[in-house]
């Protein structure tokens, strides 16, 4: 999508600009600049939203939710260099309440991922089993602990950041990755 | 730095740590210590169905969902941030006032112009005397800022004077990085 608009007028050039600049004008009120880093960042936040989520249709609204709250608090952002981390921070949070607001349990799952291994290769079938083995023992995990091992360990974020987003220690955070790890790795003992 | 006491349950009998264990172990950049210890290759293969596990989902690549892009925009663009206006002259009756916003984006596209000058954060105040304008810009490398400045500065000031009609105080360029090729501009 970026290749084609930079040939366009220079206005229309964002593309190519650098973040720093594209986030000071979204800050002054520039909508198509704030576009721009939408496009840019959107399958991310929308990746970070569906591991924690699941659901498709509950991350998709995660994602808009997180995107439209980081146009209302962008005037707040003093380091324009950090934007992808503090949109990360803002996706995390808001699944993260998603996730703690949701049931227990969603029984439905269980039926469609049983149709949906369908027939296909059989290694294929293997290692689309075992990522949904992971993804079935993290639903097993109390949200703060799935939320803080999928930020660590699928998203590479670091504990500092990752006890801004759940809004605990980063102590309590290793501890939680580390009770949830304990908890995957059994979980997944018969794959080995 | 201290030991961490919530740190040691993570920790192999060798000190390193099992979260990097992990982490090496699915980026696949295993240190020399860890190819070699033991203890590490033993955890290894504990983790083994995790790391292939982790590793598949990384595969995989997440596309965001066609139309979420248009529906931030709807709600951004209901929403427009409050912001200053400026007023313009001309003969009544009724008078005609101009977002802050929108003469910011008429002065970045009129340095667009200028080669290797990008300018960022803009702001517009109006005054008894004219307007005066502040801006963050970004400037190539190559490029001597007197002379990338001043030409950035004479656009802006046309721009304001033919298209808006107002008088301009002073223009102040705040030069915040000076990078190769101004911005990857052009």
């Amino acid at each position: 999508m970026c290749t084609g608009e930079a040939t366009q007028s220079p206005t229309h050039g964002a593309c190519a600009l650098s973040e720093s600049v594209l986030v000071e004008r979204a800050q002054d009120g520039d909508d198509r600049a704030f576009e721009t880093l939408v496009r840019r960042h959107q399958d991310t936040v929308y990746r970070i939203a569906l591991r924690i989520l699941r659901e498709p249709a509950d991350a998709r609204d995660a994602a808009q939710e997180a995107l439209v709250t980081a146009w209302r608090k962008l005037p707040e952002l003093a380091d324009t260099e950090s934007f992808a981390a503090w949109l990360n921070r803002i996706v995390g949070r808001r699944a993260l309440n998603v996730l703690r607001a949701r049931r227990p349990e969603t029984p439905i799952e269980d039926g469609e991922r049983i149709m949906a291994a369908g027939p296909g290769p059989v290694a294929e079938a293997f290692a689309g089993g075992l990522r949904e083995a992971l993804f079935e023992a993290l639903s097993g995990l109390p949200p703060p602990q799935r939320v803080c091992w999928i930020l660590r360990e699928m998203e590479g974020l670091g504990y500092e950041e990752i006890a801004e987003i759940v809004d605990a220690t980063p102590t309590a955070v290793r501890g939680r990755i580390h009770r949830a790890r304990t908890h995957l790795v059994e979980a997944l003992e018969s794959w080995r | 730095m201290a030991v961490d006491p919530s740190d040691v349950h993570d920790r192999l009998p060798c000190t390193n740590s099992v979260d990097a264990l992990l982490r090496h172990l699915v980026s696949g950049a295993l240190t020399e210590h860890e190819s070699a210890c033991p203890y590490c290759r033993e955890q290894a293969e504990e983790l083994r169905p995790l790391v292939t596990a982790v590793r598949q989902s990384d595969e995989q690549r997440v596309t965001a969902p066609t139309g979420l892009v248009s529906d931030v925009m709807r709600v951004v663009r209901a929403e427009r941030r409050p912001g200053r206006t400026i007023v313009l002259d001309g003969p009544g009756p009724g008078g005609t006032e101009i977002r802050e916003s929108a003469v910011a984006a008429l002065l970045r596209a009129s340095v667009d112009t200028v080669p290797g000058v990008v300018v960022g954060r803009c702001r517009i105040e109006q005054t008894a005397r004219g307007v005066i304008i502040r801006a963050a810009v970004r400037v190539a490398l190559d490029r001597p800022i007197p002379e990338a400045t001043a030409a950035a500065r004479s656009s802006m000031r046309a721009l304001v004077e033919e298209r808006l009609g107002l008088p301009v105080v002073r223009v102040d360029l705040d030069v915040v990085d000076v990078r190769d090729n101004g911005d990857g501009n052009r």
